[in-house]
């Protein structure tokens, strides 16, 4: 479609074709996604790929407004493409993927991007694309929104700072004690019935590993001795959904409100300084089944729970059986949702505590983030905007350093009456103590084929050492997955080929300095970028120049321990959002926190009328809500 | 509802069931601008669109809705009325029924006229007339102005902290009842450590009335109270997590200032909410009469003033059985005082949607008011803000010599379309009349200006 572009005039004639010829890397197509694809294609960007790993469901569409009730189910991204032809003059490029996918987008790819859009609904792939950026020097618009709330963050690798720079909240956390024996809080009941007794039920294999570093929060070995009988005993629960016998339902009601309570009741250290729980009775379990349905804003009678209990858990049985011995729980799925709630708000009224409507249950355990299409137009609006600064096409508004950009917050609604509907801070250079950005020094190792199949793991650890002056002493890492390949005194696999230690193209080694005393080469990150292109011998490590960096023993120790712990918090993070499918939210964007004061200050409950007289930093930091706002049973 | 889930968690049913019934009218030429704005509300669920469209010789910038009523309708799943006609037809229409809509949008206007003509209506019109968002973007800058034309209510306005109303300072009778079956002095740290901070507070005050001070009680003053009351248990009580509470919370036991300053003021002044009738949006006259009947409820009270009982309580360390005790006499008093209401209404011959009702008695602490200005749609004529002038000399064409002056100050001013700019003010704008059509969160009052080069802003009050 011709049409008289305004941008010639915006931005002149020279820099338009600039612009033309710039490719762009947009990574989510949802709410901010679509948004941001139709006014970077009315900028006229010369070329935009577009990488989605998400299909559309009905309720993306009060938002995403690229999409129809009958796309639902169809791939987010070349459905966004088609949907856009009729007002499009660039080139569009729709990829179905996960864009943490090395197979499909190995780091060169990304080179081929003179910039990177994020529009993006999780923390991992947040995190992920961060690092390639980094690798690549690319800048990366952030930005997320939840509800009114909206972040938009540019960054300049090795100018200001990344997306790691400021501590992301971490998920939320509950002893496995306080869920599995003493809840207190809906909540607790919530991630009894969803992450623990849901997938033990109808998602998992019959063996879950319950040894290892629990958090118990308890030390009462009877108790522990305890929960883990009752795993053993859920295993049993389970062959009852596999017979598919409708009628043994009420055994499995007796077996989780009446005999596990009863058990809970005898260990007396429990209940000390708590109610005690009230078992259901038999009466109770084996009143009539009559079942009229559930209005989702209301709560509804015990009876009625323990009916609908019944009937959901009849339904699901069927279904177990015809869905290949696998359920896995969706809030948009009304069957898992519905057992959730009703197995959650039984468990309540036994503990004294209220019972929640089927509304409040899906957002809780469905960890729905509010949406809307304003916030995104908003976001999205402020995101293409700063792209043309940040690539430095706006003549009058020339940027001579990146920390002369500002990010942009849009307030909280309410907060309008106060004058703050935007807050612009400007943007900082990098965090010297930043684990990703500052800490380590980074480059891409080109590996042929050929050369992963041969090349020892010693081999390299001497390329490595010589090409940068590393002492003797060093150890190598395997990033990705947080695993020691060699140091000084585990050497068992050195003789084996990178091929066999399970490198390949996209794994990422951190390589460090164990040696030094008050100084210490800085520890290097290599990306290992495999490719059959390249000619057989090739094994080319990175020009750069590692410095020479201050060590003072103790710091350093501190901090390492502090970023191992960062890096299990993340590894919890992810692993739980693909088994239990926590973090599924459609809501594409949907992530922030905003998190005031120190990076330390300790966290509150939002339930403290304290935070209402906290003042709020002038600089707010954003984190991660889906993050946050998980629920993670350490289990 | 599924499709609205997202955005029900923002606002609520009630709140979409306004934007169910909604009819959005919005003015001007067709920009990008006006189309942004009409795709967000449609998004939002609204039922009606009218657009009243300029005629313009400027070349309008790039439009992604080649026709807005073909495009529009898949945006929403219900049938969407639409209707178009010309703005300067309409204008000489004397008739024409403004007052049906929720609200009107006006988007980069280009003549004045239009201006002038729309406020004489609105002036003939008084309260009738909708609630105005006058809105204009010129290359990387932009104004929205509010302009209402009766008090518009916010019955929840979603503070960023929850204020519980908790009466620390007023127990009612079966509250004190309950504060006094504890007595702290011959209990055990374990009895103690269950009890929830509410109550220890509301002995410190009880203790500090008790002897004499009449005057303002100081935070020190009931920290000071925790200290004596929790020793009595033993050294160890300072250690439970329920007397941490009781400290960090102590501010809350003080006098606190009302900070709805202009609610307090408005009702001093009003007397009542007159004839429905009179009203454009009768959800404003519901608020109203429903704050009014408390006035009439404290007169009775000898004066002392009535506020509805929200029942919420905080969560806090303590036994699930004394919570459970509290959590019951907070919502017994609060349904008490609802009923209060209720009969205070009957008396007077008012009715009031039970929703509006219900909602007004939990949320009774939110309650925001937004007035109508003292000028009207010229008042952003006599603004002495150099953007704003800027903006409405280029929206005006009005090419004089003081834009030549004012260039240096603003880059990037004299350009038609900037999409980002306008894409940003069609996301802010429809915010605004979601906000005012929901009665959820305070709309801007009344002026609102961006600047796209560093994304600052400002609020002002014309």
């Amino acid at each position: 479609m011709a049409r008289e572009t305004n941008l010639i005039k915006i931005i002149g004639e020279d820099n338009f074709q600039k612009l033309r010829s710039s490719k762009c890397l947009l990574v989510g197509a949802g709410g901010i996604g679509s948004e941001l694809l139709k006014d970077l294609i009315l900028m006229e960007f010369g070329e935009i790929h577009i990488v989605d790993l998400d299909t559309i469901d009905l309720s993306n569409l009060n938002r995403q407004f690229l999409f129809r009730q009958k796309d639902i189910k169809q791939p987010k991204s070349t459905t966004a493409v088609k949907a856009v032809q009729h007002f499009n003059n660039s080139k569009l490029v729709p990829y179905q993927g996960n864009v943490m996918d090395t197979s499909t987008f190995p780091l060169h790819w990304f080179e081929q991007f003179d910039i990177i859009f994020n529009a993006l609904d999780n923390l991992a792939a947040r995190r992920y694309v961060n690092k390639m950026s980094q690798f690549l020097s690319l800048p990366l618009l952030e930005s997320g929104t939840a509800g009114f709330d909206g972040y938009m963050q540019p960054i300049i690798p090795g100018q200001t700072e990344c997306f790691e720079c400021t501590k992301k909240e971490t998920p939320k956390t509950f002893p496995v004690c306080t869920i599995r024996s003493t809840p207190s809080q809906p909540i607790h009941c919530i991630v009894w019935a969803k992450n623990f007794l849901f997938n033990q039920l109808f998602a998992s294999d019959a063996s879950t590993n319950e040894e290892g570093n629990n958090d118990w929060g308890t030390d009462d070995a009877e108790e522990i001795k305890r929960i883990k009988q009752e795993t053993n005993e859920l295993h049993e629960l389970q062959k009852i959904i596999i017979s598919k016998d409708e009628s043994r339902v009420p055994e499995i009601l007796h077996k989780l409100f009446i005999q596990d309570i009863n058990k809970l009741l005898a260990i007396e250290n429990l209940w000390k300084t708590r109610t005690k729980p009230t078992p259901l009775s038999d009466s109770q379990i084996r009143g009539p089944c009559k079942t009229n349905k559930f209005d989702s804003n209301s709560v509804g009678t015990i009876h009625e729970q323990i009916n609908h209990f019944v009937k959901i858990t009849q339904k699901l049985m069927n279904r177990y059986a015809m869905e290949q011995s696998h359920i896995e729980f969706d809030k948009d799925d009304a069957d898992t949702l519905e057992f959730v709630v009703t197995a959650a708000n039984i468990r309540s009224h036994i503990f004294n505590i209220p019972m929640k409507s089927v509304f409040d249950i899906k957002q809780i355990a469905g960890n729905i983030i509010p949406a809307i299409a304003t916030t995104n137009a908003i976001i999205a609006g402020l995101s293409s905007l700063i792209s043309l600064r940040v690539l430095n096409l706006l003549k009058y508004a020339p940027v001579s350093k990146f920390t002369d950009l500002n990010m942009t917050f849009t307030a909280k609604a309410s907060n309008l009456s106060q004058n703050r509907y935007l807050s612009n801070p400007k943007l900082a250079p990098p965090n010297c103590n930043c684990p990703v950005c500052s800490r380590v020094s980074r480059g891409v190792i080109k590996l042929s084929p050929d050369q992963l199949k041969k090349m020892k793991l010693s081999d390299l650890i001497g390329l490595i050492r010589d090409k940068y002056d590393y002492a003797e002493d060093i150890s190598l890492l395997d990033a990705s997955e947080q695993r020691l390949l060699a140091d000084y005194d585990f050497e068992d696999l050195n003789d084996r080929t990178l091929f066999e230690v399970n490198l390949g193209n996209g794994s990422i080694i951190l390589f460090s300095d164990e040696e030094g005393d008050t100084m210490v080469r800085k520890s290097i990150e290599l990306y290992l970028d495999v490719n059959d292109e390249f000619p057989d011998d090739t094994c080319k490590l990175p020009d750069i120049r590692v410095p020479l960096v201050k060590s003072s023993d103790t710091l350093s120790n501190g901090d390492e321990n502090e970023e191992k712990e960062e890096n299990n918090d993340v590894a919890t993070a992810t692993d739980n959002q693909e088994e239990d499918g926590i973090v599924i939210l459609d809501d594409d964007e949907g992530e922030i926190e905003m998190v005031t004061g120190p990076l330390n200050s300790s966290k509150k409950r939002s339930a403290d009328p304290e935070d209402l007289s906290e003042p709020s930093s002038k600089r707010k930091k954003l984190t991660n809500e889906s993050a946050s706002s998980d629920i993670i049973e350490l289990d | 509802m599924e499709r609205y889930d997202r955005q029900l968690r923002l606002w609520g049913a009630l709140g979409q069931d306004n934007l169910d019934q909604a009819r959005v009218c919005v003015l001007g030429p067709a920009t990008p601008l006006l189309q942004e704005v009409s795709k967000n509300l449609v998004l939002a669920g609204i039922s009606s669109l009218t657009w009243l469209k300029e005629k313009s010789a400027v070349q309008s910038g790039p439009l992604f809705l080649a026709d807005l009523k073909r495009d529009l309708e898949p945006l929403t799943s219900k049938q969407l009325e639409y209707e178009e006609n010309g703005l300067e037809e309409i204008l000489m229409h004397s008739h024409y029924d403004w007052s049906h809509f929720s609200v009107i949008i006006l988007t980069c206007i280009g003549k004045q006229t239009t201006l002038v003509d729309l406020n004489e209506v609105r002036r003939r019109m008084e309260t009738k007339f909708p609630p105005v968002l006058n809105t204009s973007v010129s290359g990387f800058y932009g104004y929205m102005h509010l302009v209402l034309s009766e008090t518009h209510f916010v019955l929840q306005s979603h503070p960023d902290n929850k204020k519980y109303d908790l009466r620390l300072q007023q127990p009612w009778p079966e509250l004190v009842d309950y504060v006094d079956t504890f007595d702290i002095s011959k209990m055990d740290v374990v009895a103690f450590s269950g009890i929830p901070y509410i109550i220890l507070l509301i002995k410190c005050i009880a203790i500090l009335r008790k002897s004499g001070s009449e005057k303002k009680i100081t935070s020190g003053q009931v920290r000071e109270a925790l200290d004596q009351v929790c020793l009595s248990v033993g050294e160890n009580a300072l250690y439970e997590s329920n007397y941490v509470e009781a400290r960090r919370y102590a501010y809350l036991a003080c006098s606190q200032d009302g900070c709805r300053k202009e609610l307090d003021d408005l009702l001093r002044t009003v007397e009542t909410s007159g004839d429905a009738h009179d009203w454009h949006d009768f959800y404003n006259y519901e608020i109203l009469t429903l704050l009014l009947v408390l006035k009439v409820i404290s007169k009775g009270n000898k004066n002392s003033a009535f506020e509805p009982l929200t029942s919420a309580l905080p969560d806090m360390e303590s036994t699930t059985e004394n919570y459970i005790k509290l959590k019951t006499l907070y919502e017994a008093k609060a349904e008490l005082d609802k009923s209060c209401i209720q009969q205070s209404l009957i008396c007077g011959k008012k009715t009031v949607s039970k929703d509006v009702l219900n909602a007004f008695c939990s949320h009774f602490g939110e309650i925001r008011t937004v007035l109508p200005p003292k000028d009207d749609l010229l008042g952003i004529f006599n603004t002495s803000c150099s953007l704003l002038s800027a903006l409405l000399m280029i929206q005006f064409q009005e090419e004089s010599i003081a834009t030549v002056a004012l260039k240096n100050e603003f880059i990037g001013l004299h350009l038609d379309c900037n999409y980002p700019v306008m894409a940003f003010f069609g996301g802010a704008v429809a915010q605004e009349a979601i906000k005012l059509i929901t009665h959820h969160y305070v709309p801007i009052d009344d002026l609102f200006l961006y600047n796209g080069i560093d994304n600052s802003s400002a609020i002002y009050k014309i």
